[in-house]
């Protein structure tokens, strides 16, 4: 290095010996002087590149939601098509100016998307008009020519990042990231010769120096940007000259070891923008969200400005203590975007007439989604490591729907403020076809990190079990079908030791017996121990394996009325596997992940196994379907038509410890627990807790619906109900139900075996005539 | 929707007779067939045009493409049996086909009345029963495409 060479160039002796010796002594100095530099300058050259270095290396992953997959007959309502364009930062506009803008006039919708690349491929930016009726895309097309576009994809909402554990707190953000007007209006106000400058600018000095001795103070620092990462690096308010100098020697080390654009996103993560109660405000990624409640790249260009004029003293410029004085340094920063030809006088004058924006302090401290999140990560473990999902800027793809989130955040938030201020919540929303996870909320809070009740909450699931009773049964379509009668007198059983246990209804009554659709329709606990015992508990045990639950190693009796801790996952991994028809699915949140130059590296494909034939599991939920339109979920009616288009069930523990529902409507399921962390009772049931917040989270999710199509072997026959024997249509009060084809019961019910021709005419015409 | 059949009907040709393992396969020409008109819902187009380009893909050899864009139209229109079956055939071209008679299988319960549909999909069941030594499945999946086949 420099210092080398002026070692070298220093030998020369002679002269007299008195000043020889001077000389000497002086070489010895400044060799001295050079070597104790060199030793100087190379310490900091370790300081600041081992400082740069660890700011650098952690890149973290960038995760995406699902696309919005846009197409003529696609379930999609104006309030969700609004949460979905506000998650992926777009903005309402008069007129599309450019991508990222969306017009509405009430249900018809213009939309500017954003080029994006995803792992299959890029799309291009285009204008999209689209026309919404009914719940759904009534008409797409390209506004410019007119043509009809068959399918578009708007570019995902970004959901946040994959970060380590200890920098939990920081948002980083990468240079390509950051919107570009921040970054001009960074370098106008700033640093304007950063492009071209070696660290430390000459120029910058001089004009620093002139404004300076005119003002006759300081009011300008005439700082690079680089000098003031160095700055930030090692923060320390004492602006001695030997701390300027060091500075200068520094910023000319990093900028020979780095690159401008390193430099820059370094600085960009770095640079200290305010003070939290607990923790400084590093970087222009929190900052976004300390001030604005939004990621950076939802910010405009007033927010923007705003930013970057607060580098200059954070506290000076607070917008919350002093909006007055942040006011006028943006609009200073404007005004300097529109003098370097950045942005026209219009445009400035626009973003100048635009209020400040910014939150109440703590209204944007939490992060989005840390539930679903936390369920990323751990599928992604599988195959990465730690390091490398927090350091490569890996680009993950996940299956987030951000509107059913955003329902599912909603619901469980405000009912929770009425269900008791200790009662916790969580819910997973999946889609049945393809097992991809849509929604998950680990907690009332769900804004902030903390125990993922979701994934990790592991609660007695009382009756939400009975469907895997009822489908052990029906499995054997020789012994069991809908009508059949199951007794509900009051039966004890005794274990090993003598104890005994006397199974219950909820309300404490017996009916004597009861169609076996009709107890699991009302939850009748007696007819299902009963069911249960005759079937086996070891069928019971194997269903609940293949419906994809986690099987205690030992098993009583008492499991029959769930008696068994399951997650909310858990629950919906064997919903979905009833909702989908009997097929089992792994419970994907990842569809691909590529590396941050787009390159596919992991793609998680869907996946399907089929663990039940069709039939029973048609049986099992056209009684679920019952439980909503006439049985314990009832109470739905008050918040989605009692179509028969929903199947569910209710759960409820010893003395409403916990509240479950499980539900599914159209391709969409969704698994609530409501309880308290503590297992105390809540006073609430399936039906008065958990399921008020599905039918408000559903209420407000469109769907796709298509009519639960019969599988092949399932023919539908007259039962008479009191016997649960074969009827025919003209017997008093029969009913229809499916069986599986061939195995209704062959044995008819009095009504047909006694009726004569001219009463089942006669019966004929009263079905024609009411 | 016309559109549509003649779309699967082509696919079908490619993405069976195009490929080594299924040649056991008869030349069954289903396009020669009369479509049997159906009383399904119409596909979306997008669907169509995702259909097309995964047999593209699958075609040029990049199955796992032609995979994610099936993936992609399930998502879209998830009732539509040759979307299944379509994935059915590209993961049997891939080699797993375990997930090949999954996938078929779940064509199966949505094909509905559509026998030729079902026909060639339990011939597919076949075959990837007979790569998993699954013999008797095999034969069993067979007889159930023969009888479909046959118009029983």
């Amino acid at each position: 290095m420099a210092r080398r060479r002026a070692a070298n160039g220093k030998r020369k002796p002679r002269r007299r010996q008195g000043r020889w010796h001077l000389r000497r002594w002086l070489l010895g100095v400044v060799v001295l002087g050079v070597l104790v530099s060199a030793a100087h300058v190379a310490w900091l050259d370790h300081r600041v590149s081992t400082e740069f270095e660890g700011k650098r290396w952690a890149v973290p992953a960038r995760v995406y939601a699902r696309p919005l997959e846009l197409h003529v007959g696609r379930p999609l309502d104006a309030q969700t098509l609004l949460a979905e364009l506000r998650a992926a930062g777009y903005r309402p506009v008069e007129r599309l100016q450019g991508p990222g803008q969306y017009t509405r006039s009430g249900q018809r919708f213009g939309i500017h998307t954003r080029a994006f690349r995803f792992w299959d491929g890029r799309e291009p930016a285009q204008r999209l008009e689209l026309q919404l009726a009914d719940g759904h895309v009534a008409t797409l097309h390209d506004p410019r020519s007119g043509a009809g576009v068959d399918l578009a994809r708007l570019d995902p909402a970004p959901i946040g990042g994959l970060y380590p554990a200890h920098r939990e707190d920081r948002i980083l953000v990468q240079l390509e990231e950051v919107p570009r007007p921040l970054v001009e209006a960074l370098l106008a106000v700033e640093d304007r010769g950063f492009p071209d400058h070696f660290g430390i600018s000459p120029t910058g000095i001089a004009r620093a120096l002139v404004a300076n001795l005119q003002a006759g103070r300081i009011v300008q620092g005439g700082s690079t940007l680089t000098q003031q990462l160095v700055k930030n690096f090692f923060l320390n308010a004492d602006r001695t000259l030997w701390r300027k100098a060091n500075e200068a020697v520094m910023a000319v080390l990093l900028e020979l070891r780095y690159s401008k654009a390193e430099i820059l996103e370094a600085y960009l993560n770095e640079v200290y923008l305010g003070q939290a109660p607990s923790r400084a405000i590093h970087g222009f990624g929190l900052a976004s969200r300390f001030y604005f409640g939004e990621p950076l790249e939802r910010l405009d260009v007033a927010e923007q400005a705003l930013l970057v004029g607060m580098v200059k003293g954070p506290s000076h410029y607070n917008p919350r203590r002093h909006p007055e004085r942040a006011r006028a340094r943006r609009d200073l920063v404007l005004d300097r975007m529109v003098a370097v030809g950045y942005l026209s006088p219009a445009e400035a004058r626009a973003a100048r007439a635009a209020p400040l924006g910014v939150i109440e302090e703590g209204g944007g401290a939490g992060r989005d989604y840390p539930a679903f999140l936390d369920l990323v990560r751990r599928h992604l473990q599988r195959d990465y490591r730690a390091e490398d999902l927090t350091s490569e800027g890996l680009r993950i793809f996940t299956t987030l729907a951000p509107a059913t989130q955003e329902q599912a955040e909603a619901a469980i938030i405000r009912r929770t403020a009425e269900l008791g201020s200790d009662v916790q919540a969580a819910a997973v929303v999946v889609d049945t076809d393809d097992g991809e996870v849509r929604a998950l909320v680990g907690g009332r809070e769900p804004r902030f990190e903390g125990f993922n009740r979701a994934l990790d909450a592991s609660r007695p699931v009382g009756s939400l079990i009975k469907p895997a009773v009822y489908l052990a049964a029906l499995e054997r379509s020789d012994a069991y079908g809908l009508g059949t009668r199951l007794e509900d007198r009051p039966v004890t059983l005794q274990n090993e030791s003598g104890q005994e246990w006397r199974p219950q209804n909820y309300d404490g009554e017996f009916r004597g017996d009861v169609a076996l659709w009709e107890a699991l329709a009302h939850s009748y606990n007696v007819p299902t121990v009963r069911l249960g015992l005759d079937v086996g508990l070891r069928a019971t045990v194997d269903v609940m394996r293949r419906l994809g639950l986690r099987v205690p190693d030992t098993v009583y009796p008492s499991l029959l009325l769930g008696a068994v801790e399951q997650t909310p996952i858990d629950i919906a991994r064997a919903y979905t596997t009833l909702a989908s028809g009997g097929y089992r699915m792994p419970l994907r949140s990842v569809r691909a992940v590529t590396t941050a130059e787009g390159e596919a590296l992991n793609r998680y494909p869907l996946s399907v196994e089929r663990a039940f034939a069709p039939e029973p599991v048609f049986l099992v939920n056209h009684a679920l379907r019952r439980a909503v339109t006439e049985g314990t979920a009832r109470g739905l009616g008050r918040w989605l038509p009692a179509d028969g288009s929903i199947a569910g069930k209710t759960g409820t523990t010893d003395d409403n410890r916990d509240s479950w529902f499980a539900g599914y409507r159209g391709d969409t399921l969704a698994v609530v627990w409501a309880g308290r962390d503590d297992g105390g009772d809540t006073g609430l049931t399936g039906s008065s807790g958990a399921m008020t917040v599905w039918g408000e989270m559903m209420a407000g999710v469109p769907v796709r619906r298509s009519p639960p199509r019969p599988p092949e072997g399932i023919e539908v026959v007259w039962i008479d109900p009191a016997s649960g024997r074969r009827a025919a249509a003209y017997c008093e009060g029969a009913v229809q139900l499916p069986y599986v084809e061939g195995a209704a019961p062959g044995a008819a019910a009095p009504c047909v075996e006694e009726s004569n021709v001219v009463d089942r005419a006669a019966g004929w015409f009263r079905r024609w005539l009411d | 929707m016309m559109r549509y059949r003649m779309l699967l009907a082509a696919l079908l040709l490619v993405l069976l007779a195009g490929c080594a393992p299924l040649e056991r396969m008869p030349d069954e020409a289903p396009a020669e067939r009369p479509t049997p008109p159906s009383a399904e819902e119409p596909v979306p187009d997008a669907v169509a045009g995702l259909l097309s380009e995964a047999e593209a893909a699958s075609a040029a050899g990049d199955q796992e493409r032609a995979a994610a864009l099936l993936e992609r139209a399930i998502g879209i229109a998830p009732d539509e049996a040759v979307l299944w079956h379509n994935l059915a055939i590209v993961r049997y071209r891939q080699g797993a086909y375990g997930q090949a008679e999954q996938m078929a299988l779940r064509a199966d319960g949505l094909a509905g009345d559509d026998r030729r549909l079902r026909a060639t999909n339990w011939r597919l069941i076949a075959a990837a029963r007979e790569r998993q030594g699954d013999d008797a499945g095999a034969g069993e999946a067979e007889a159930r495409a023969a009888g479909l086949q046959s118009g029983e």
